[in-house]
């Protein structure tokens, strides 16, 4: 008698589960609250970047930055276009925003600010939630910061607590910035929307433009990529589809929102990134036997499609790593061993730094770890032109991927020549490369042993870091920064990690 | 005082752990692998940001938590390598374990499966999930788990002598469906 093998596996599974019944669950039950305790009372110390974007390489006063991670947006319905945006949610105490809980050390406005806060200088968003008793959060504030280049603090205006802003792109000199707005209800935070907020007022206004849902459709989840070498906007939208996920595409619009093209991007093509000038994205091959030797390389404004190769040989299999400029990517490559280690995330000795030209030129193997280097975190790296800045991954050092060293994170450079040298603070518990200017600058996210973290301002001149938005103090609070944009610069969100 | 997550979470525990612990064993191939996986994947649930209206929301998350961890463990470790010289017809040393319940024919023929290949089966096979359910769980391509179940079903129709319908065929399901609740 044919067995069919649904029933065989569910039949074993109940069986099994039968035999299980009468265990005492105390032990795994006790075990899961303190573990979901102590997971809860810890985030609030931990973000991570996992949106990153920035201007295009425009010539000189270039910014290279690095790729767009994964998003975590829950599903639901989107604000309405075009609406002017209003809160409704309860509010904290007067006492307590006007007191600037949850903010680090601000000053008043100044009247004259926006004369004077030209390229260099950066918004920032705080928005702190104060845990409940029924595990669920209220937040405390939503509050616009600007910050100057060397540091100095002020403390813009509230935002509504019920809309969940995304500073996309700020241009010197204007004074409104591009945003993503997200209304926050008591089913969660639904999908962002382009938007408008001004400056001087508050005002949201929504502006999809072409990365809004068509009329009758469900919402699609976006997330801004870079504005290319012609100002236009390049976004990533994924279009949701009952059962989950659903197609992805590049578009590309002009501030207005009128749109240039739309580029479809493959189902196994979950980041794609775009290269510093918005030219090209790389996508993985269709075949999946060929992605660990090659990428698709998209032409954003003919589609044309050509395949990448890695050029490192069959008996390596590689992965994308980051744009080193508009010019090369940087792939890592392993010899044999597990076939899902690049997922790992982390290269270790023996493992190979290859630069591949998109011109077609042959790529070149830059660099083979060795068990004195550092273990490097492949995400994110960010490219400098002429070659990565990446951050060490806290496995320590490069010979093995033993137990975590506590405050050993720090920047790691990949130099033109090969070479790899540390950067900055080598004692942080974590640390992110967002953005690196071509006059040096690193824009940071990281936290240090101690329990301060937030954007940090990296010279690398020997000059001291510029804390540029701190997080605030420890406190009973969760979170703090969630989004910056750089005027003429980068910009990032953070996720509660 | 009780936080909101508490009780459901108790709920989850003392009336589906036995059905969760069952599921992680499948995809591990060891009891011991499977308390941690349910262990991480209840942390993973409740300690982040996910918010549950029912018992069967919280269980149909975590199960998934589950599978997706059960991946993302084993491709840390070098066993997944191992997993794959297996699948290539690689003699590896036997693990003795004790299962009650299920058959050893069952468990050496699911040892036999890498990783994803096993995630990928018991999410299509068991938990009756969509392809691009399966996916989405799973972090792959809708190509990728058509790829994996093929081979898994293949292996285990030979090392079981069972048939398998071409789920493909069928109407997807977007509601949960339960087997057996």
């Amino acid at each position: 008698m044919e067995r069919d093998l649904s029933q065989l596996l569910t039949a074993a599974a109940e069986a099994d589960e039968r035999a299980l019944a009468g265990m005492s669950v105390d032990a795994p039950l006790e075990r899961a609250h303190r573990g979901v305790r102590r997971r809860r009372a810890v985030r609030h110390a931990r973000t991570t970047v996992l949106s990153v974007a920035g201007l295009a390489a425009l010539g000189a006063g270039a910014l290279l930055v690095g790729p767009t991670l994964a998003r975590d947006v829950d599903p639901a319905s989107t604000p309405t276009d075009g609406a002017t945006t209003s809160s409704s949610d309860p509010t904290p105490t007067a006492d307590e925003v006007a007191a600037g809980v949850g903010l680090p050390s601000v000053l008043p406005l100044p009247a004259d600010v926006w004369d004077r806060a030209a390229a260099g200088w950066t918004l920032g968003i705080y928005r702190p939630v104060r845990p409940t008793d029924d595990g669920s959060v209220d937040v405390v504030r939503n509050t616009l910061v600007l910050a100057s280049p060397t540091g100095e603090r002020y403390r813009v205006l509230e935002l509504p607590l019920d809309r969940e802003v995304e500073l996309v792109r700020w241009v010197a000199g204007q004074t409104r910035a591009l945003v993503t707005v997200a209304e926050v209800d008591e089913r969660g935070t639904h999908d962002p929307v382009r938007g408008w907020l001004e400056l001087r007022t508050g005002e949201l206004r929504l502006d999809p433009g072409a990365v809004g849902a068509p009329d009758g459709e469900c919402p699609a989840q976006i997330s801004y990529e870079l504005t290319d070498a012609d100002g236009d906007e390049v976004w990533r939208v994924r279009y949701c589809q009952t059962g989950g996920g659903g197609p992805s595409e590049l578009v590309v619009q002009r501030p207005d929102g009128t749109l240039v093209r739309r580029v479809a991007l493959n189902d196994a093509s979950w980041e794609a990134p775009v290269d510093p000038s918005g030219r090209y994205v790389v996508t993985q091959p269709d075949e999946p036997a060929a992605r660990d030797h090659e990428a698709v390389l998209v032409d954003l404004a003919t589609e044309t499609r050509t395949t990448l190769s890695f050029g490192a040989g069959p008996e390596r299999t590689c992965g994308f790593v980051a744009w080193r400029s508009e010019a090369a990517v940087v792939v890592a490559c392993r010899v044999a061993g597990d076939p899902a280690w690049w997922e790992a995330g982390v290269l270790l000795a023996g493992d190979e730094l290859w630069d591949v030209p998109v011109d077609g030129a042959t790529p070149q193997p830059v660099h083979t770890l060795t068990a004195d280097d550092p273990a490097l975190a492949l995400r994110p790296a960010v490219g400098t032109g002429a070659g990565l800045v990446l951050g060490t991954d806290v496995s320590g050092s490069a010979s093995s991927a033993a137990e975590p060293s506590a405050c050993t994170a720090g920047l790691v450079e990949l130099g033109a020549d090969g070479s790899l040298t540390r950067s900055g603070r080598q004692d942080l518990a974590w640390v992110h490369p967002v953005a690196v200017t071509d006059d040096g600058l690193r824009y940071v996210a990281q936290a240090d042993c101690d329990g301060a973290s937030g954007l940090v301002v990296q010279t690398g001149t020997g000059t001291p870091d510029v804390d540029l938005l701190p997080n605030p103090p420890a406190s009973e609070l969760q979170g703090g920064l969630t989004t910056w944009a750089t005027a003429d610069g980068p910009s990032a969100r953070y996720w509660w990690w | 005082m009780r936080a909101r997550w508490e009780p459901l979470l108790e709920q989850l525990v003392r009336e589906r752990y036995a059905r969760l612990l069952s599921r992680a064993t499948l995809l591990s191939g060891s009891r011991q692998d499977a308390e941690d996986l349910v262990q991480e994947a209840l942390v993973a649930t409740f300690g982040g940001r996910a918010r549950f209206e029912t018992l069967a929301e919280a269980e149909q998350y975590v199960r998934r938590a589950i599978a997706s961890r059960s991946v993302d463990r084993i491709r840390r470790s070098t066993r997944e390598h191992d997993a794959y010289r297996r699948l290539a017809g690689h003699a590896q040393p036997t693990v003795e374990i004790e299962l009650p319940g299920l058959t050893r024919e069952l468990v050496d023929a699911l040892a036999r499966l890498s990783p994803r290949t096993r995630a990928c089966v018991v999410l299509r096979y068991l938990d009756d999930l969509s392809i691009r359910e399966t996916a989405d769980a799973l972090n792959l391509s809708e190509g990728a788990v058509k790829r994996y179940c093929a081979d898994g079903v293949r292996l285990l129709d030979a090392a079981l002598g069972t048939t398998s319908v071409d789920l493909e065929s069928i109407p997807v399901q977007t509601t949960e469906v339960r087997r057996g609740a």
